[in-house]
């Protein structure tokens, strides 16, 4: 499912680069052929690549491993579910992180749904060509020009590729490359030692 | 589930949001800004429906169709848990399915955001769990008890009323068994075996997840202890005198004589069950009858209460049914059909009247704390300003009334909302002012411009009100039914 998963979002990508190249620019209509067509692709292209069938086998998890992917999943969704949210009046993100790059990748998402010529131009820099790797955000464009709520793919979007990241992880190395890829906080993590207080917002 | 679908579904918005719907938004509003949600036992219900609420705001986005859909699928839901007992009741959950698609009440209360179908459609899944458990045996029956349990623990409150009611119903049937022992008992089918392991571990996570959910995500650990100290408020609430719910003990038979006749009758027939060959026909009936008294015995009613007796009585509707059809001779078979069908038909009309018509006349007793369609005329007076200006979001709202549910939800996406009293009232510009009837006169004298006056009455038990609108702000307004009133000019 995952390696399914990985594949449509190649795809779609793919296709939506082609189709906004010959037509020049994506819509609703086109978005959907994308989608729907990276389908059959991504299928062929995941049997194809059976190796590479990371999964999350949960009965064969260790406790350890269950240990960390079930904290890794309790701060992935705390971090996506409030990537993007309202509350006071007010558009927000939890991580403050976010604060520079949410904006820049919506601004991306937005751009491709609402049908940006291709190839695409740097929505920050008139003329200039948009050379950031924008695979991923002509994707969650594509979901968008949907008519999908922009949070809920990026919430979607992002889970998919959190349990994508575990998966591999734990089939590349196990417990200690998923602690050590999704716990490596260094010393900004030690804080709550200090503080006492469980505070992530 | 086509029928049970199309009857929650259609102008699901029709209904102006309700005093419950307003709050519980407004807690989904909370929980956005704190990152959890804080369980309160003195006030409120369990989080599991919160949390839902939350996850499908976040894929739909903000609105009362969202919320809505969310009790439309558990409600839909409890219909499709009830066919799935086909495989042991054959018709007899069939009839059952089909009472509870088209009763007024499950089609009413199940196109309302509150807690009602979330919690019926748990004790749905934990009585197939345990009928299955007893039947068959098997890894899904353990998971289904205890995801019923675990999920009617964190709904409401009042679990306890339904899972006591079932068990005592269950000794009773075991020791009238001793006197009236089962003929011609079908023969027991191998059950299937289920590790203890597998079911400490599922007992385990449901337990988990519960605690979890109470403490929102380990953020609120006082909600666990809340949890268990919940008892002590939800019982003052129910036999309390001063909730404003108290209703006399025959309330629930005077709504099931009012809307629900296929019930009514299985009520008043539930004796008969007594020659049915299936001891869970038994079970199911004296889980009905305990259910309706022990509610009757509560002096606590709201109507939508109600569901959570239906759901045995459907049971037993479709077993008297099936008994009927199995016993009696072919001419008394075609009268009970008939009267079956007749009863049935019954029920969809009221549904239909109840749901599609009246769902706002106050005369209606399932029609409670419901917000007047006044309501939507406010909203769209907005939502069309806003439409053409959009910059106009920023307008400056003024609610001066005690009891403004489900205004804070509803206008809580304005950024200029803000609450006032008509003592204190002075001065006013804001672009639209809502007030109660009682506060009229302080203030329309402190209205500070020209503004045009509508009525508004937010429910049946408030005296009608006043929502006024700037001239200036609302130039788009339908102002046909609107009086012009001038800024009175105080010495």
């Amino acid at each position: 499912m995952i390696v399914f998963g990985l594949f449509h979002m190649l795809f779609s990508a793919l296709f939506a680069l082609l189709v906004g190249l010959l037509y020049g620019g994506l819509s609703g209509p086109a978005a959907l052929v994308c989608l729907l067509g990276a389908i059959p692709a991504a299928w062929a292209a995941g049997r194809s690549f059976a190796p590479l069938a990371f999964v999350l086998p949960l009965r064969q998890l260790r406790a350890l491993e269950w240990l960390v992917l079930l904290f890794v999943l309790y701060v992935g969704l705390r971090h996506f579910v409030w990537l993007f949210y309202y509350a006071d009046s007010t558009f927000r993100t939890l991580a403050v992180n976010n604060l520079g790059d949410l904006p820049l990748h919506i601004n991306y998402i937005r751009q491709f749904a609402w049908g940006a010529a291709f190839p695409p131009v740097n929505p920050e820099f008139a003329s200039e060509a948009l050379y950031y790797l924008y695979a991923l955000d002509l994707y969650n464009g594509l979901w968008e020009a949907l008519g999908v709520p922009l949070e809920a793919h990026l919430f979607l979007v992002g889970l998919f590729l959190l349990l994508a990241s575990l998966g591999a992880l734990r089939h590349w190395a196990g417990w200690l490359g998923m602690a050590g890829f999704f716990l490596n906080g260094g010393w900004a993590g030690w804080e709550i030692l200090q503080s006492g207080e469980w505070q992530d917002y | 589930m086509l029928v049970a679908l199309l009857l929650r579904t259609v102008l699901l918005d029709i209904k102006p949001p309700h005093f419950d719907e307003g709050i519980n938004g407004w807690f989904l509003d909370q929980m956005w800004r704190q990152g959890f949600y804080r369980y309160d036992p003195t006030n409120y219900h369990g989080p599991l429906y919160f949390y839902l609420l939350m996850l499908a705001e976040l894929l739909m986005g903000r609105g009362l169709l969202t919320l809505r859909l969310v009790a439309v699928l558990f409600s839909a839901g409890i219909v499709a848990v009830v066919l799935l007992h086909s495989r042991w009741f054959g018709r007899a959950a069939i009839w059952a399915a089909l009472v509870l698609a088209i009763s007024p009440a499950m089609v009413f209360y199940g196109r309302y955001a509150i807690h009602e179908s979330l919690f019926i459609f748990c004790q749905a899944v934990f009585l197939y769990g345990y009928i299955r458990w007893h039947l068959e045996g098997g890894r899904a029956a353990v998971v289904c008890m205890t995801i019923g349990v675990a999920g009617s623990i964190a709904t409401k409150e009042t679990f306890f009323i339904f899972l006591g009611t079932w068990f005592i119903a269950v000794a009773l049937v075991h020791l009238l068994q001793r006197f009236l022992p089962e003929r011609n008992a079908a023969v027991p089918l191998q059950r299937e075996p289920v590790p203890r392991r597998f079911v400490l571990i599922t007992v385990a996570v449901s337990v988990l997840a519960t605690l979890l959910l109470f403490s929102g995500f380990l953020a609120n650990p006082a909600g666990v202890r809340d949890m268990i100290m919940a008892f002590a408020p939800w019982m003052a609430t129910g036999t309390g005198d001063a909730s404003g719910h108290e209703k006399p003990f025959w309330y629930w038979l005077q709504l099931l004589a009012r809307y629900e006749w296929p019930l009514l009758a299985t009520l008043l027939a539930l004796p008969a069950l007594l020659l049915h060959e299936s001891r869970w026909s038994w079970r199911l009936g004296a889980t009905g009858f305990g259910l309706v008294l022990a509610y009757s015995l509560i002096p606590y009613k709201t109507p939508w209460l109600i569901i959570g007796m239906l759901l045995p009585l459907s049971f037993a509707f479709g077993f008297l049914m099936e008994l009927a059809l199995a016993r009696l001779k072919a001419r008394w078979r075609l009268a009970s059909v008939v009267l079956g069908c007749v009863l049935l038909t019954v029920s969809l009309y009221t549904s239909l009247r109840l749901n599609f018509r009246d769902y706002a006349n106050f005369s209606e007793p399932y029609v409670y704390v419901q917000t007047s369609p006044d309501l939507n005329r406010l909203m769209d007076n907005l939502d069309s300003l806003i439409e053409v200006f959009p910059a106009r979001r920023n307008l400056s709202v003024l609610v001066i009334t005690p009891d403004p549910w489900p205004l804070p939800w509803l206008l809580g996406r304005f950024p200029g909302l803000s609450y006032g009293t008509a003592e204190t009232a002075r001065d006013i510009t804001a672009d639209v002012v809502i007030s109660d009837a009682t506060g009229q006169r302080q203030v329309e004298a402190a209205l500070g411009e020209f503004y045009f006056r509508q009525p508004f009455k937010i429910r049946d038990a408030t005296d009608t009100g006043w929502a006024y609108y700037k001239p200036a702000t609302f130039i788009t307004m339908d102002t046909t039914d609107a009086e012009l009133i001038a800024p009175q000019v105080t010495p």
